[in-house]
């Protein structure tokens, strides 16, 4: 018997092994691509296996494989983007796509930790996202360290995000979506009203440093451009994200956020005092962001309140409800492939707004679960 | 200050609280009658504006009747055209989300608006730049030391204030309107007594859309110029306008669009950082109203039953 799921277990390993070299040889064929209609053959092709992936057909089988080997699912794919990162080292534009979908894919994260876990809604997401770029602009002439300009970052915006929801966790539903929408105009308007950090031209902002070793710098590896620093902090934080979501999502926390978003009045009547979590989710939410948003600023080397807008916002939402609201997975396949149609489809870039829109109102009538639906607690005892 | 400059700034704010309220009113009848907030309004007050810009022109190149009636006829013509949009927006929509979460509707009218805004952005010529909105109404002014009244304000006053009162008429006292309140109180109950429930729906959805269209051309005669974004912007101090009269109360939203538009004029004269933290303040104002009177100040307290 115990053989017999031992094989089974190296068995599953090895599919998933197959399947990460298969969508590692796919992401690097992607990123290289240059002709524009192989590419969207590549993207559709890829498109119909995820919605395969998706279905109800397939998508239990794969979630319990997923979940029976989840640590050699997470190191492989970790490895896997290393590697293809390392094979793009002389191609800094594909690099620098690499490192901004594993941004996005933390920021779906972040997102999904308020808005799939807890239900509380954010609007402002690129506002967030931003005040970390700030931040970072900011504190770059310090010549801080890079962590404590993260950390600085997730502080401001936590502080920030604190204020802000004050008047959230008071109010209900729809009222807090105006509030965060507000507040996602208002901080671009205040940037650029504001000289002291640039007005509309925005801020230049120094390369970070990690301990000694500088992230716009070579580490050393032959002709390898300085982005590849850029993907491996970037793949760090989204892998500390991401097991901070599947801590939170398998604990007592996870439990309670599940609560109060499916039902506030019973939640409270349960003794959970409701304030204090959606406060803690959008904090801690908004602190996510700014931490990835400072690491983003720093690479793309200025900030400017464009960057910041709330289609930004908007953008950011649809990831997650294109990959499925709560799912932490769904949320970073669907940032990757919304960073790589946007970027790397030129033709597209001027209408990605309207595409994306377009695709969640379609998503929302007929698919309203996403790409991966977010599994139900299963409760019982596997016998 | 001297009163005729006092005058000239309370006749502005007076304007664009009416324009405010206008969009306000739109998201309150959303929300009366079922319970859902319609995030694309903003943008339908937009397509309004170009709507009619577009008609002006169409009705004014085909010249077949005097100046004033073009007017009349594209203005009515744009407010019944939005009005369609309107109805099929509730009917393939907000209708087919019912039974969805909340949530669904909230975020399918917001990615719906930001279709209608890069629609206009990309295939509208020239939709990416402001576009000047020309003074179709008489611009003949009267003035009074620094007072000017402008005729074109005073038209607008009137069939704002109108429009509003007719649209209160319309909803307290017609069939209708009591339709539209049965249904927002208990559908069920509303479809027993033989109401049409989803012909009350669609029908509101019309009103608001109306409404969207005076208030969009209001605010292209008040600024002279329209753009594609303008109604991202004017979307949201409606509905905090709303939120703060009261969700669901007429008057309130009437109040609302009135409080913002004082808050703004307000930011703009006394704060000594100028005029370009106006929309902050006015807007840090607004959210702190709502922390303290979550139900806005006219709106009813809630107490949720178990």
């Amino acid at each position: 018997m115990l053989r017999q799921a031992g094989a089974s277990k190296l068995r599953e390993r090895i599919i998933a092994l197959v399947i990460a070299g298969a969508i590692g040889v796919f992401c690097h064929r992607i990123l290289t691509e240059r002709s524009d209609v192989v590419l969207v053959c590549l993207l559709l092709f890829g498109a119909c296996v995820l919605w395969l992936c998706g279905s109800e057909k397939f998508a239990p089988g794969i979630r319990r494989g997923y979940e029976r080997n989840s640590v050699f699912v997470h190191l492989w794919s970790s490895i896997m983007v290393v590697a293809v990162a390392l094979s793009l080292r002389a191609d800094p534009f594909a690099l620098h796509l690499l490192s901004t979908a594993l941004i996005f894919a933390a920021v779906s994260a972040a997102l999904n930790l308020q808005f799939g876990f807890c239900g509380v809604l954010n609007f402002s997401a690129a506002g967030f996202f931003g005040l970390g770029a700030y931040t970072a602009a900011l504190l770059s002439p310090l010549g801080l360290d890079g962590t404590i300009v993260l950390l600085a970052a997730g502080v401001v915006a936590g502080m920030t995000g604190f204020l802000l929801a004050l008047p959230i966790v008071r109010t209900r539903g729809h009222y807090a979506a105006v509030i965060t929408i507000a507040f996602g105009i208002m901080f671009r308007n205040l940037l650029e009203v504001t000289d002291a950090v640039g007005g509309p031209q925005g801020l230049k902002v120094d390369g970070l440093s990690f301990f000694g070793y500088r992230l716009n710098e070579n580490l050393g590896i032959y002709s390898c451009s300085f982005f590849f620093n850029y993907v491996l902090v970037s793949l760090a934080l989204l892998a500390a994200f991401v097991f901070v979501m599947r801590r939170i999502d398998g604990s007592f926390v996870g439990i309670g956020f599940d609560s109060i978003r499916l039902d506030e009045t019973t939640a409270a009547c349960f003794g959970l005092d409701i304030w204090r979590w959606k406060l803690s989710a959008f904090t801690m939410g908004n602190a996510m962001l700014a931490i990835v948003g400072a690491l983003y600023g720093s690479m793309l080397g200025y900030v400017a309140p464009s960057n910041f807008s709330f289609s930004d916002s908007l953008i950011f939402v649809s990831i997650i409800i294109l990959g499925g609201i709560g799912s932490v997975w769904g949320g970073v396949i669907a940032a990757v492939i919304v960073v790589l149609l946007s970027e790397k489809l030129q033709p597209i870039q001027e209408y990605r707004f309207l595409i994306f829109s377009t695709l969640v109102v379609l998503v929302l009538l007929f698919r309203p679960q996403g790409l991966m639906r977010r599994p139900l607690r299963e409760f019982s005892q596997e016998t | 200050m001297p009163i005729d400059l006092l005058g000239q700034y309370l006749l502005n704010t007076v304007m664009l609280g009416l324009i405010y309220a206008l969009v306000a009113v739109g998201f309150t009848l959303f929300f009366g009658v079922m319970n859902i907030i319609q995030f694309s309004h903003g943008d339908i007050v937009m397509m309004g504006a170009f709507m009619c810009l577009y008609l002006v022109g169409a009705v004014a190149s085909a010249d077949i009747m005097p100046a004033p009636a073009q007017l009349i006829v594209s203005f009515v013509f744009a407010a019944a055209l939005l009005g369609f949009v309107g109805i099929a927006i509730g009917r393939f929509l907000v209708l087919p989300m019912k039974d969805a979460p909340p949530l669904n509707v909230l975020l399918i009218t917001l990615m719906l608006g930001t279709i209608i805004r890069e629609c206009v952005r990309l295939f509208v010529p020239g939709g990416s730049n402001p576009i000047r909105f020309p003074p179709l109404l008489s611009t003949e002014s009267y003035s009074l030391g620094k007072f000017t009244l402008r005729l074109d304000s005073a038209l607008m006053l009137i069939i704002g204030a109108a429009v509003l009162i007719g649209t209160r008429t319309l909803i307290k006292r017609t069939k209708l309107g009591l339709a539209i309140q049965a249904v927002g109180q208990d559908e069920e109950t509303a479809r027993i007594l033989g109401i049409d429930d989803r012909g009350v729906v669609l029908a509101t959805f019309a009103i608001g859309a109306g409404l969207a269209a005076v208030a969009g051309v209001f605010s292209g005669l008040y600024y002279n110029q329209i753009n594609f974004d303008m109604g991202l912007l004017l979307g949201v101090i409606g509905f905090s306008s709303a939120i703060v009269g009261g969700l669901g109360a007429l008057g309130g939203a009437v109040l609302g669009g009135l409080l913002f538009a004082s808050l703004q004029t307000f930011g703009t004269l006394a704060l000594p950082i100028g005029g370009e933290y106006k929309d902050i303040f006015a807007f840090t104002v607004v959210i702190a109203i709502m922390t303290w009177r979550p139900t806005g100040l006219l709106g009813e307290k809630y107490k949720e039953r178990v």
